[in-house]
């Protein structure tokens, strides 16, 4: 091989202009790849972490009763019916075993239990119905990111004290410290039903069903408001990988025997997005890498062209047609491997850039860059790879020289 | 023993109407350390000989046998091992890698058969050179040399390897009369130092004057030398 590498290097570097320029041309279709790449990455995981960072990534709840008909055996004629009631509370009566077998499970981060229900929040005459998230208070900020999302007062889910979302608070006119009644929506009688709160933080998610109708209370209350016992509505979850969170809930459901759901069935139109902007951005990456083929392949072809005496005197010495395939080979591997490396430190360079004009005071960027996310490492194989494969045409052309009429030529 | 043995050697190019007959049966051989000229008019098919003799062409008809062996329907290995091994070619141009030193186109064919290149390589190429008269031109870039000093790195890469027989198409032929008799003096003195023979297709009657034997060609044929030179001769003015 020492001769092949040889003869590549030595033609390289002969047409140094011709190199230069074909480097060039390399080194931008790697810019481009590692720039699209950069930047649709990072919209996707901007995207994905707006929307995953603010709900459980997989959910635990109990199966809710299916409508089922009983029919006649004989005429097909529905005797009754069994439906759930619209106002039902589904709830998991001990949920700590279930807890403790997603806690375990590799790949979860935590796992949060949570009480939901419909209530209503009255200020004096006004009322407005509400969905009650009843969380632990030291597990307030793992599902949500509510500490980073308080506009007013403090995450504080104290006995007796609520968190309201901001348009919520606008509606009923309310502000920290202000006192509410909170009245479960499901109608029983007894101690326990209406509760006396008060409004200890106004946040603001930027989700605005979350932000006009959500109150987080203290577990313990919500579990009494809703006469749930030591019950609770689901397990919310947050695992590492958002990406594995149908695997994960599928594994989840079998092992706990619970309805299992992840953020991703509820975010089909995320996906799809994000599916055709993968595709966009591998269509784009794909040119980048023809183009670079193509101009590797003319280059050498003419390369094959101007040498053909020269080739044809190797063969007539007795080197092979292997010998000769491998230089040209060589010489497209080596071009795409020092132009990909050149296109990688030009990408890096340009994202960096692109990200420090275009990051405002609050540390967010307008252009949702992520230099981190240029695929640097599969930007280099793939350029030396396509260089080699462009190669390969020429290099056969060369070998195939007839060494007779090369020398006559 | 003969190094070249080229039996009823047949050559036509084309087929059809087209076809064209350029070597008619022609026979012939060189012995080892022999210097053989090959004379003729153009046209009369002394390259094509030349040609086949190195294996760069396969007749149409005919048997060859290069240093005792059979060179003709071999596999692609091992026609690059026989021209390798056996065969040393030397051009009218010169054709050497113009980006590589004198020295590195002197090793080239060393390649060809898969050797590192050694000390006693890179002496017996640096003595070359210096027997060519280039010792102080080893590092030279093949693009900086003259075109005398170029075909005597082309005579060095030709005897790299001790072949049993050069093929020389023309090689004084782009040289002036200086240049031409040294590199003639030359292959006669390194054809008696390393015992390889040498035949030499020219138009150049004093060139083939100082070989040892004279092969004639003319219309495909070999013929006596002194009609092939009578032929070859410029008519009397009238």
């Amino acid at each position: 091989m020492g001769f092949e590498i040889k003869l590549a290097v030595r033609y390289l570097a002969a047409s140094r202009l011709q190199t230069t320029l074909l480097l060039a041309g390399v080194a931008v279709g790697v810019l481009v790849f590692t720039f699209i790449a950069a930047l649709m990455n990072g919209l996707g995981v901007r995207l994905t972490d707006d929307i995953t960072g603010n709900v459980a990534h997989v959910t635990l709840a109990p199966e809710l009763r299916t409508p089922r008909s009983f029919l006649a055996p004989d005429r097909g004629r529905a005797l009754f019916a069994i439906q759930p009631g619209h106002d039902e509370v589904a709830v998991i009566r001990v949920y700590r075993a279930a807890l403790e077998v997603a806690r375990r499970m590799p790949g979860v981060r935590v796992v949060v239990p949570e009480v939901l229900g419909n209530a209503t929040l009255a200020r004096g005459a006004k009322a407005v119905a509400v969905v009650v998230t009843g969380i632990a208070a030291e597990q307030a900020d793992e599902i949500a990111p509510l500490a980073r999302s308080m506009l007013h007062g403090r995450l504080d889910l104290g006995v007796g004290n609520v968190l309201v979302g901001a348009s919520l608070a606008d509606d009923l006119a309310v502000a920290v410290g202000d006192r509410l009644i909170l009245r479960a929506a499901r109608a029983r009688i007894g101690p326990g039903a209406d509760a006396v709160v008060t409004v200890r933080g106004v946040f603001r998610l930027g989700i605005q069903a979350v932000d006009e109708r959500v109150i987080y209370l203290e577990l313990g209350a919500a579990q009494k408001l809703f006469d749930l016992a030591s019950g609770v509505s689901q397990l919310e979850l947050k695992i590492d990988d958002v990406w594995q969170a149908r695997a994960l809930s599928f594994r989840l459901g079998r092992a706990t025997g619970l309805k299992a759901s992840s953020w991703l069935d509820g975010n089909a139109r995320l996906q799809e997005g994000l599916g055709a902007q993968a595709s966009t951005a591998t269509m784009i990456k794909a040119f980048s890498l023809l183009t670079i083929a193509i101009g590797v392949a003319s280059t050498l072809f003419l390369s094959v062209m101007r040498r053909r005496s020269e080739i044809g005197i190797l063969r007539s010495f007795g080197i092979g047609r292997a010998a000769i395939v491998r230089a040209f080979v060589l010489q497209g591997a080596l071009i795409g491997a020092i132009g990909a490396l050149a296109g990688i430190a030009l990408g890096l360079g340009f994202a960096h850039a692109l990200l420090a004009i275009t990051t405002r005071a609050n540390g967010t960027s307008a252009i949702p860059i992520d230099p981190a996310q240029g695929e640097y490492l599969r930007a280099l194989v793939l350029a030396v790879i396509a260089s080699a494969l462009a190669a390969v045409v020429p290099a056969w052309s060369a070998a195939n020289t007839d060494p007779l009429q090369a020398i006559q030529s | 023993m003969n190094v070249l043995e080229a039996t009823d050697i047949v050559q036509v190019f084309g087929d059809g109407e087209t076809a064209t007959t350029v070597l008619r049966g022609v026979s012939a051989s060189v012995a080892a350390g022999e210097l053989v000229a090959l004379v003729g008019p153009s046209g009369s098919g002394k390259s094509t000989f030349l040609s086949i003799a190195g294996t760069l062409l396969t007749p149409t008809a005919g048997a060859l046998r290069i240093a005792g062996r059979p060179a003709l329907g071999l596999h692609e290995h091992a026609v690059c091992a026989l021209r390798n091994r056996d065969l040393g070619f030397v051009f009218q141009f010169h054709h050497l890698l113009e980006d590589f030193t004198a020295f590195e186109n002197v090793v080239m064919p060393i390649h060809g058969a898969r050797v590192r290149i050694d000390a006693a390589w890179r002496a017996r190429a640096r003595g070359l050179l210096e027997r060519v008269g280039l010792a102080d031109r080893t590092s030279y870039r093949a693009s900086k040399l003259s075109g005398g000093q170029k075909q005597r790195v082309a005579v060095a890469r030709a005897l790299i390897m001790r072949p049993a027989l050069v093929l020389a198409d023309e090689p004084t032929g782009n040289l002036d009369r200086a240049n031409s008799d040294d590199v003639m003096g030359l292959l006669r003195e390194l054809s008696l130092e390393e015992g390889t023979a040498f035949l030499i297709s020219t138009h150049d009657e004093s060139i083939a004057q100082r070989c040892d034997r004279i092969l004639a060609m003319q219309d495909g044929v070999l013929v006596d030398p002194r009609v092939a030179t009578a032929a070859a001769a410029p008519s009397p003015p009238a």
